[in-house]
This record gives structure tokens, C-alpha cells and sequence, in this order.
């Protein structure tokens, strides 16, 4: 299973949101203010490597909600509010720019709510509301996960196994001739096995039921819908495009959010930017 | 200070209506764009390959928007990676299965080539029936064996074979082992192993 953790992927998602936007037109203004995003939190995941480094220790399975070390993440924080309000859209700047002027207090309340809740709630998360902790937490997330020891999979749950959140995307990786679903953890980024050809919404098998949308010229973007409980899943086919970035790629698919949302098909999880 | 409830929490996660606008991203271009994409249903089936006796699963493709008036097409045949057996792979012939399905060098009516004849000539079905039943009788009536050098009773009919293809289905091929049974044919395979 693919390893979502280095320095060297958040390089790759970089240098694939910079290729992107300059081929996707309406999500360019998307893809610029991620790549934004994504420069900060390679520094952040690189700081906690480094303190990691120093306490060697792995993380036991079951504990990668366990508490965070503020006296790491917070002397950081004031640094990603400024790039946040330096690079985000008004609104979100400014929502950045009011976070600023609260005492460290609140953000450590906005910051270990999201930790402790996210993904875990029946609802999907409202992006906009959640953008400030989820976009700070997720290398913390993803470079926790990196760090339990993983046990075979014998079953395909609905549920990320790492932290119990559901999933953001469907990946499809080759294998022998055709193509391997995993999905994508919402919350800490992390892959798990799951079947072809079922729902991971409602569970539902009828094939007449799952219905595959793949737009002319983004071949690689599949949009995996259930006619019985009317969530889809965006997935992204890297049979079709190797140089593809799950993560990213799915930031640049803003025409098909707007498709589907027209079609009455809801996403179980919104990506970081609400799409 | 106390850490927000999993109430409070609860309380951020509706989900607005285009939480991009909310964003304050402009969407402008991607509504432009929404008009020009062209997007396909298709649905995916899990089946069987018929060519062997070792099973592999493959998935199916097919397109069509379910209108009354269409017929679904297939578009694409692969290996399924779920399935135990072949996980996603599948041996040349098999990764041709969508030619087998989709061919336009594909016989659509009988054809019959005579005794001597070098080029293949269409007839319709009823000449067809008509003409393979003539010949099976007249064949098993001059050939039928029914005992053996040493006056066993065998009733076995050893001029006319019988070969099935591998695409042929489990009922046609019962119905061929019961047919060919019955005339006592002995040469006789067929593929309803998979």
C-alpha cells in the first residue's frame, strides 16, 4: 500500500497543483491557494519528523487521536494564519485574519475539537467552518498514521481502520489488468483496501444501481454514484493517468462538483476546499 | 479553559450549500466550463471468463443513460482485482473479451460450404435445421452400432462428433449432452466446466 507521508509527497502534490492549474482554467484560483497550503504544512511535517526523531517512538494502533503537543503545533500557528490570510479568498482570509486576534486559548479549543471529532460524527464536515483546523492538523494526522504499525486486512469497513473516519476519496491502483479500489481517509489521508463494485456509503451491490460518470476530457476522474442513497465517490483512476495526485487531482475536479450537485448526487465528505 | 463538546463541534458540521462560495473562491469560470463537459454513464458487471476452465473474474463496462430506446454498449472489458482467482489479471484472450462481444467480423446468419466447394455460401435458418438433421439421420442410420464384435449391446454412434464453444452457455450445453447422448454420439466435449 502506497505511503502518503514524506516530505517528498507533499513536493508532489505541489508540483502537481502547479501543472493543474495551469491546465484546469476554473480551478486554477483553487489550486494556486492550495499549493499555498501545501508548502506550509511540508514545514510542519517536517518539524514534527524532526521532534519525532528525537522521541523514536512508534504509535501504539487505536492512538492516533491521542493528545496533541501544543508546545510544537502552537508556535507555528500564528505563522499558517498569516499565510492563510496572506493567499486565502476574503472570506476565508478574514475568518484567518479574526482567528489572529483570539488568545492561544481558543485556538488550542478550535484546534483540539477538530482532533478529537472530526470524522466521527454521522454529518459531512462543513468545510468552510472546519478549514482552519483541518488544514493545520492534517500533516499531524498524516504523519501519526505513518507511524501505527498496520495489520493485515482481512475486511473492506466503510471506515478509515486508522482513525474511524470516512473516506474523502476512491483511489484506483493498477493491478494485474485492471484497477484496485482504496479509499482515502478524510482525516488522515491514509489508504485502505475496499471492494469494486459496492457502495461505501450505504453498502449497496446492485450494479444497475452504481453508476460510473467519466467526463471526455478528464478520463482519470470518475464520479462513483448510488442511484439507492444518492452519495457519491470521487475517485481517482490512476490506470488512466500514473502522474496523477489523488489529493490534488480531486481539488481541480470543481466542474464535476458543480455536475454532480446538479444531478442530486451529495459527497460523503467535501475535500479541504469545499468542492 | 475547556475543550469544546462533541455537541459544540456537531453544531459546525452542516454542510452549506456551496461551501466553495463561501470560500469567497470565484466559481465563475467553472460554471463557464460546466456547459461544455460531457460526461457518460456507464455501469460496471462483474462476470465470468468463458474461455477456460480456471474462471477468472473480469468487470464489464457498459454506457448507455438507461433511456428505453437504447441499447447499453459495451465499452470495455478488464480484469476483476477483487476476485480471488486471477486478482485483476487476465491471459491475452481474455484481455480480448470485449472483440468477442463486440466484432464486426462476426457471423450474423448460417453459412454452408459443400462437399468440394471452396467458398462459403449463406442459406436461411429453416434450410439449415433442415439440412443438419437430413444428414445427422442418414449418417446415423447407416452408421449406428448397436452391439460390438463379441455381441455386447453398445449403441453408440461413432461418425458424428460433437464440439461446443467456450462461450456456449451451461443450459445449451446441457441440452447438447442430453441431444447427443440420445443419438448414442460418444465423441463429445464441451465446455460446461467453468
Amino acid at each position: 500500500m502506497p505511503s502518503q507521508t514524506g516530505g517528498e509527497e507533499y513536493d508532489a502534490r505541489i508540483r502537481r497543483a502547479e501543472n493543474l492549474s495551469s491546465r484546469h482554467p476554473a480551478a486554477a484560483e483553487f489550486l494556486k491557494f492550495y499549493k499555498h497550503v501545501a508548502s506550509f504544512q511540508k514545514l510542519l511535517h517536517a518539524s514534527l519528523a524532526a521532534a519525532q526523531g528525537k522521541e523514536n517512538a512508534a504509535v501504539p494502533p487505536g492512538k492516533l487521536r491521542s493528545e496533541l503537543d501544543f508546545t510544537l503545533l502552537l508556535p507555528h500557528f500564528r505563522g499558517y494564519l498569516s499565510v492563510i490570510e496572506a493567499h486565502a479568498p476574503p472570506a476565508l482570509a478574514e475568518s484567518a485574519g479574526q482567528m489572529g486576534g483570539l488568545p492561544s486559548g481558543s485556538w488550542i479549543a478550535s484546534l483540539e475539537g477538530y482532533w478529537q471529532h472530526a470524522g466521527r460524527s454521522d454529518q459531512p464536515v462543513n468545510a468552510f467552518a472546519q478549514f482552519l483546523p483541518r488544514a493545520f492538523l492534517q500533516p499531524c494526522a498524516e504523519f501519526r498514521a505513518s507511524l501505527i504499525a498496520r495489520a493485515p486486512q482481512v475486511t473492506t469497513p466503510r471506515l478509515c481502520p486508522l482513525c474511524g473516519s470516512p473516506p474523502l476519496l476512491g483511489v484506483l491502483r493498477p493491478e494485474g489488468d485492471g484497477g484496485k479500489r482504496f479509499l482515502l481517509c478524510s482525516f488522515c489521508l491514509q489508504e485502505w483496501e475496499f471492494r469494486r463494485i459496492v457502495c461505501p456509503t450505504c453498502g449497496e451491490e446492485a450494479e444497475d444501481k452504481l453508476a460510473v460518470y467519466v467526463a471526455e476530457d478528464s478520463p482519470h476522474v470518475r464520479v462513483e454514484a448510488c442511484d439507492t442513497c444518492k452519495f457519491y465517490l470521487r475517485t481517482i483512476d490512476l490506470t488512466k493517468d500514473g502522474n496523477a495526485v489523488p489529493l490534488v487531482d480531486d481539488l481541480a475536479a470543481i466542474t464535476h462538483t458543480l455536475w454532480t450537485n446538479e444531478q442530486g448526487y451529495s459527497r460523503l465528505q467535501p475535500n479541504l476546499l469545499g468542492t | 479553559m475547556t475543550s469544546p463538546t462533541r455537541r459544540d463541534f456537531l453544531k459546525l458540521t452542516t454542510v452549506g450549500g456551496a461551501a466553495a462560495a463561501l470560500f469567497g473562491f470565484d466559481l465563475k469560470p467553472a460554471y463557464a466550463q460546466l456547459r461544455t463537459l460531457k460526461i457518460a454513464r456507464a455501469n460496471e458487471t462483474r462476470s465470468t471468463c468463458p474461455y477456460c476452465s480456471v474462471s477468472c473474474g473480469i468487470i464489464i463496462y457498459t454506457i448507455g443513460d438507461r433511456a428505453k430506446n437504447v441499447t447499453p454498449q459495451v465499452v470495455h472489458v478488464e480484469g476483476d482485482p477483487d476476485h480471488p482467482i486471477n486478482r485483476g489479471t487476465l491471459c491475452p484472450k481474455g484481455a480480448s473479451l470485449e472483440q468477442d462481444i463486440l466484432n464486426e467480423r462476426r457471423l450474423l446468419k448460417p453459412q454452408v460450404r459443400r462437399p468440394g466447394g471452396t467458398d462459403w455460401e449463406d442459406i436461411s435458418w429453416d434450410e439449415a435445421i433442415s439440412e443438419i438433421a437430413q444428414q445427422v439421420k442418414k449418417t446415423r442410420d447407416d452408421t449406428f452400432i448397436e452391439k460390438d464384435a463379441t455381441g455386447h449391446t453398445v449403441n453408440r454412434l461413432e461418425s458424428i462428433a460433437f464440439s461446443g464453444g467456450c462461450t456456449d452457455t451451461n443450459e445449451f450445453n446441457y441440452l447438447i449432452v442430453k441431444t447427443m447422448r440420445a443419438l448414442g454420439v460418444v465423441h463429445l466435449e464441451n465446455q460446461a466446466r467453468v
